[in-house]
């Protein structure tokens, strides 16, 4: 570590080490700050809490000043200071009790415990100039800090906190230095590298300037990569409330403000509607049917079984028509928009959350295919305490990476079936530990045993996803073992379809490259528009959508992609759920919500026996993949980086030449600073005044390489300098030396009249040592020093 | 208060300093080339310490002590230390006066106010303590009886550091009595032209010069000295240093307080000469090298890079 003393050569340090002086001062001023803003949860206006911290620094400042001034007077704080400072501590708790008995208020008893060590920090502050007292001042800021800031989540306090941090390891740099200085000689000396200590975090300023424009998302890109306590399953009754990311979460019995989903509730009734509603919001009704002729392409031997199906299908209502009308807008405010989260996510995303999967189509109309044969019985498994639904999963060709967990925190979600990701292994909910509370819906979705699932419930899922490379690898096996999965509906020309799926494909023969071709090919080339409805005369939507249009809603996509993939003899089937958007992300609570706008529809393909794989061909949307390894979410990290600053190229370009400029010009553009504020600035002494002179020559003589020694005095400093640049104006210079002298060592007693002519040296100094003159001599080639 | 022409921090004791300047005048002539020596020996007499002169025979040791005594006013004597050298050779004997039937004090040499001990190591450690106790405590003690020596009495005692045979090193104990240890060394050889251009057919040595010093100036100027300002700041400067001298590796015998107090002592005289009225760190710096080197117990050749060293690596106030 290279260290330095400067402060302690300045006149300003007056002799004091580095760690001395004001820095515990400093150190006590942000914490009691800190507590202070700490306790407005409690109540208060920002303003009160403003007042009441400078009323309180100022007095701590004032009183360091009164105590100060004993310094070199012989008097010392003695033991009434002790006792007084043991009483401040020990005093809120009688005033508490007071203020109980009298106004039926008071507070809690971590606030008055730290409201007590906030008094003695404060009075520590005022007598810190004492070396005795300024370690065990910043020890107790250091503790009065760690306390406030444990009791608050207000974002100023993180500042606060990090000012703290940063004066703390200046004054340990000094007090190391202070326990080594004697002992080392000058030839170890080092300086602290300042260019390096302020310019490198001036690098990360453009960074810090223009994330704000950025989505939330993008300051976030590291997610997972620090752990997080999250809850501890215990509350206390004395809480001041607040909402953890935790898996235990605060019922919002007491404090309306600790609302959150809980594990421990009991299921409650609803008779709310059905889910559909949002998919008939999002996308439009569908058009009453003007025919009623229409029917599914099916051979004939299916064609009895099909109608069969599709008509027991339709008096259930769960047909997913691609034929809709646009929805109409409805006025909401935007309170009604932020707060309609049908579920918050935890987990990676993006996500996508079956709820409903559709085999059958018509050429307009998609259609689920009934349960057909016995479904595997769900079991329930106890994993330790907890009780885990097992969902089957077969896997022959190895093709699923390795599980993962997701958390479903339910809101508002009118509906029985559990949102699952694709790659279902298990579902557990708290206390819900028999299997009959559970049913299949359809193949892999599962559903509970009642009408919808309860809110504020959190279910957790694990789920396995799939490995893509290793599709590429394998050889898939087209046929689900059911036909309709590839069936092509008559109203859709298939000879046309499989050459425009054909041509997409490409002439490779891996099938999984093939596939991800014809969708890629999709997303280039149709265009995602929500607004975009075919009229309601055309009987063929999805001829339309890839030949004409070539623009349309999720659903078409995906149904059309559907089709292209079936008529390369692929089994595929429409999905419709939710995707859980990451753009949608929550840093803070590290949640992502899951809203009306996003459902969606998308397919899936049968890779193996058992294994449905999700494709997403609409733009825009992402399929989760396998959790990265270290190093893949440092590249994504890169990226995600390199993405944000190419997105916002001109911006950071604008802040890193100004930063360049700034760099480039600092020394003049501080040096106009400094003298500005070294004329404004009030000196009532002439001493102070000199001590302001010398300072500035200091800074200007740093800026061009002449820097003081510690060893060195100004006096000699400043002559020694002249001497070997060899300056004609010696007179100035040997009469402000002799004036610095005096002004640091001279006794109180020894003053000057008239004070005005010292000014007037100061001046001429200032005047004679400007910045450029400096730069001039440092330019020159300085005469050897001869040994004295 | 100060007027605006007596810029501070010049001395307000400028009629002294003149006399003090005429001295420097009068040395410098009778020591060419070696001005920081002259400058030394002054701090040395204003802090009314003793001065060990270190070095080769002939680099006018005696010439310079002559030549203070003379510019001083005071009385001089010289003693040539030998191993047959008595205390009672210096600080004096008792005989018994048969006329008045009792025993007369003859006073020793060191009842002078500028003594010269020349070689002071070539005598034994009896005569050696006989005369750092009349050093220390500015009085001899003879059959009992106590005899003040001057107010004025300054020491200025010689040794060759080369011609070891014989002779009896001073132990630390002692060095501290002295306040500073310097060397002369060769002038330079302009220095050493004139020097002989000034010695064809002059016969100045043997003339007796004139006090330069009233009676009692330099008692005056001494306690002048003592009276300059020292700040707290720069009192904790001082004390920083020392501790650092009893804490450097290479230093076995750092300084102790009476050290520390004659170092202070030799920056007032400092301060003193360069018309101050207050010390200041560079004071202390400069007569940091003679005041440490006859003091401090260096394991080195060169005590002068330790010191500096030293002085380096402690901040100024």
């Amino acid at each position: 570590m290279n260290i330095n003393v400067p402060s302690a050569a300045s006149p300003a340090a007056q002799g004091k080490s580095l760690h001395a002086g004001s820095l515990p001062l400093l150190l006590s001023l942000v914490a009691v700050a800190t507590f202070e803003i700490a306790q407005r949860e409690a109540g208060g206006a920002r303003w009160q809490i403003a007042l009441k911290t400078a009323v309180i620094s100022a007095m701590i400042v004032a009183g360091y000043r009164v105590f100060s001034s004993w310094k070199g007077t012989g008097r010392v704080p003695g033991r009434l200071t002790s006792w007084l400072l043991i009483a401040s501590a020990l005093l809120p708790i009688p005033l508490d009790a007071l203020l109980r008995a009298a106004s039926d208020s008071g507070h809690t008893l971590e606030l008055l415990l730290v409201g007590g060590f906030r008094n003695l920090v404060c009075g520590l502050a005022m007598i810190s100039y004492q070396r005795r007292f300024d370690r065990i001042c910043c020890v107790a800021s250091m503790f009065l800090i760690i306390f406030a800031s444990a009791i608050t989540s207000d974002p100023l306090v993180h500042l606060l906190v990090v000012l703290f941090a940063l004066c703390g390891v200046w004054w340990l740099m000094g007090l190391y230095w202070d326990s080594l200085r004697g002992r080392l000689v000058g030839s170890t000396r080092r300086r602290v590298p300042k260019r390096f200590v302020i310019g490198i975090p001036l690098l990360f300023l453009p960074v810090l300037a223009i994330l704000p424009l950025a989505a939330p998302q993008v300051a976030v890109v590291l997610p997972g990569w620090m752990p997080s306590s999250g809850g501890d399953k215990w509350s206390d009754p004395h809480a001041r409330g607040g909402v953890n990311d935790g898996e235990a979460m605060v019922p919002a019995t007491d404090d309306a403000r600790s609302f959150g989903p809980v594990e421990t509730d009991i299921f409650m009734e609803s008779t709310q509607p059905s889910l559909y509603d949002v998919f008939n919001e999002m996308y439009g009704k569908p058009p009453k049917l003007q025919k009623t002729d229409r029917s599914i392409a099916l051979p004939p031997e299916f064609l009895k079984h099909a109608h069969e199906r599709m008509a027991k299908q339709q008096k259930l209502g769960k047909q997913f028509s691609t034929a809709r009308r646009a929805p109409s807008p409805k006025l909401k405010t935007q309170q009604d928009v932020t707060s309609s989260a049908l579920l918050y996510v935890a987990g990676r995303t993006p996500q996508h959350l079956r709820l409903e999967v559709f085999d059958l189509f018509d050429g307009v109309d998609w259609f689920p295919e009934e349960m057909s044969g016995i479904p595997a019985q769900l079991k329930l498994t106890m994993l330790g305490k907890q009780p885990w639904l097992q969902v089957p999963l077969r896997d022959p060709e190895d093709v699923l990476a390795s599980p993962e967990a997701h958390q479903l925190k339910i809101i508002n979600l009118q509906t029985n079936r559990i949102p699952s990701p694709p790659g279902l292994m298990g579902i557990h909910i708290d206390k819900v530990d028999r299997a009959d509370m559970f049913a299949w819906a359809q193949e892999s979705i599962v559903k509970m045993d009642r009408d919808e699932l309860p809110d504020l419930t959190v279910i957790h899922i694990q789920s396995r996803t799939v490995r893509r490379e290793r599709l590429r690898q394998t050889s898939l096996r087209n046929s689900s073992g059911q036909i309709f999965h590839r069936q092509i509906p008559s109203s859709v020309s298939e000879s046309k379809l499989a050459a425009l799926a054909k041509s997409w494909a490409g002439p490779g023969t891996n099938q999984w490259e093939r596939i991800e071709a014809v969708v890629a090919r999709l997303r280039e080339t149709c265009t995602l528009d929500r607004n975009y409805r075919a009229q309601e005369s055309c009987d063929d939507p999805i001829t339309e959508f890839l030949f004409e249009s070539r623009r349309g809603n999720d659903y078409m996509f995906a149904s059309a992609a559907a089709l292209l993939l079936r008529s390369l003899g692929h089994s595929t089937r429409l999905v419709t759920g939710f995707y859980v958007d990451p753009a949608k992300y929550e840093p803070k609570s590290r949640h992502t919500p899951v809203i009306r706008e996003d459902v969606h529809v998308w397919l899936e393909i049968h890779a193996a026996p058992g294994t449905w794989v999700t494709l997403e061909p609409t733009p825009g949307y992402d399929v989760l993949l396998p959790a990265p390894n270290w190093w893949q979410r440092c590249l994504q990290a890169l990226a995600t980086a390199a993405r944000h600053v190419w997105h916002y190229t001109w911006a950071y370009a604008t802040c890193c030449l100004l930063l360049l400029m700034a760099w480039h010009f600092r020394a003049e553009v501080s040096d106009r600073i400094i003298t500005g504020w070294w004329l404004l600035r009030p000196a009532r002494r002439t001493r102070q005044h000199v001590f302001h002179t010398l300072q500035l020559l200091e800074q200007r003589c740093r800026w061009v390489g002449f820097t003081r020694g510690a060893s060195d005095t100004a006096s000699r400093w400043l002559l020694s300098l002249a001497d070997r640049h060899m300056m004609p104006e010696l007179d100035v210079i040997h009469r402000f030396s002799r004036v610095s002298d005096w002004a640091r060592y001279a006794p109180a007693h020894q003053t000057v009249t008239p004070e005005s002519h010292l000014r007037e040296i100061c001046r001429e100094m200032v005047n004679c040592w400007t910045l450029a003159r400096l730069k001039d001599l440092r330019t020159r080639r300085a005469v050897p020093q001869t040994p004295s | 208060m100060m007027s605006i022409h007596t810029l501070p921090p010049v001395s307000s004791h400028a009629r002294d300093l003149a006399g003090i300047d005429q001295v420097r005048v009068s040395l410098n002539g009778v020591l060419r080339g070696k001005p920081a020596v002259i400058e030394n020996v002054l701090v040395c007499l204003l802090a009314q310490g003793h001065l060990l002169i270190e070095d080769r025979p002939g680099l006018g040791k005696t010439t310079l002590a002559k030549a203070l005594a003379d510019a001083v006013g005071g009385h001089f004597a010289r003693v040539q230390c030998t191993p047959d050298l008595l205390p009672s050779d210096i600080t004096g004997f008792s005989i018994f006066n048969q006329k008045a039937h009792e025993f007369e004090f003859r006073p020793g040499p060191v009842f002078s106010e500028v003594l010269l001990a020349d070689e002071i190591n070539r005598s034994t450690p009896r005569t050696q303590s006989a005369l750092l106790e009349a050093m220390a405590e500015r009085q001899v003690t003879v059959d009992g009886l106590r005899h003040p020596l001057s107010p004025q009495f300054f020491v200025i005692a010689t040794q060759n550091p080369h011609e070891q045979h014989g002779t009896y090193p001073l132990p630390e104990a002692q060095l501290d009595r002295f306040a500073m240890k310097l060397s002369v060394g060769y002038p330079e050889p302009d220095d050493e032209i004139e020097m002989l251009a000034a010695a064809v057919a002059s016969n100045s040595d043997n003339q007796p010069r004139l006090a330069i010093l009233a009676p009692g100036q330099l008692l005056r100027l001494q306690e002048s000295v003592r009276q300059l300002n020292v700040d707290r700041t720069v009192q904790d400067y001082l004390v920083r240093l020392a501790q650092a001298t009893r804490g450097h590796p290479h230093i076995s015998l750092g300084i102790s307080p009476r050290g520390l107090l004659t170092w202070q002592r030799a920056a007032q005289a400092q301060a003193f000469l360069r018309s101050r009225e207050f010390v200041t760190p560079d004071d202390i710096q400069d007569v940091a090298l003679p005041v440490l080197s006859v003091r401090l117990g260096i394991e080195r050749e060169h005590p002068a890079s330790i010191i500096q060293e030293l002085l380096q690596s402690i901040s100024v106030p």
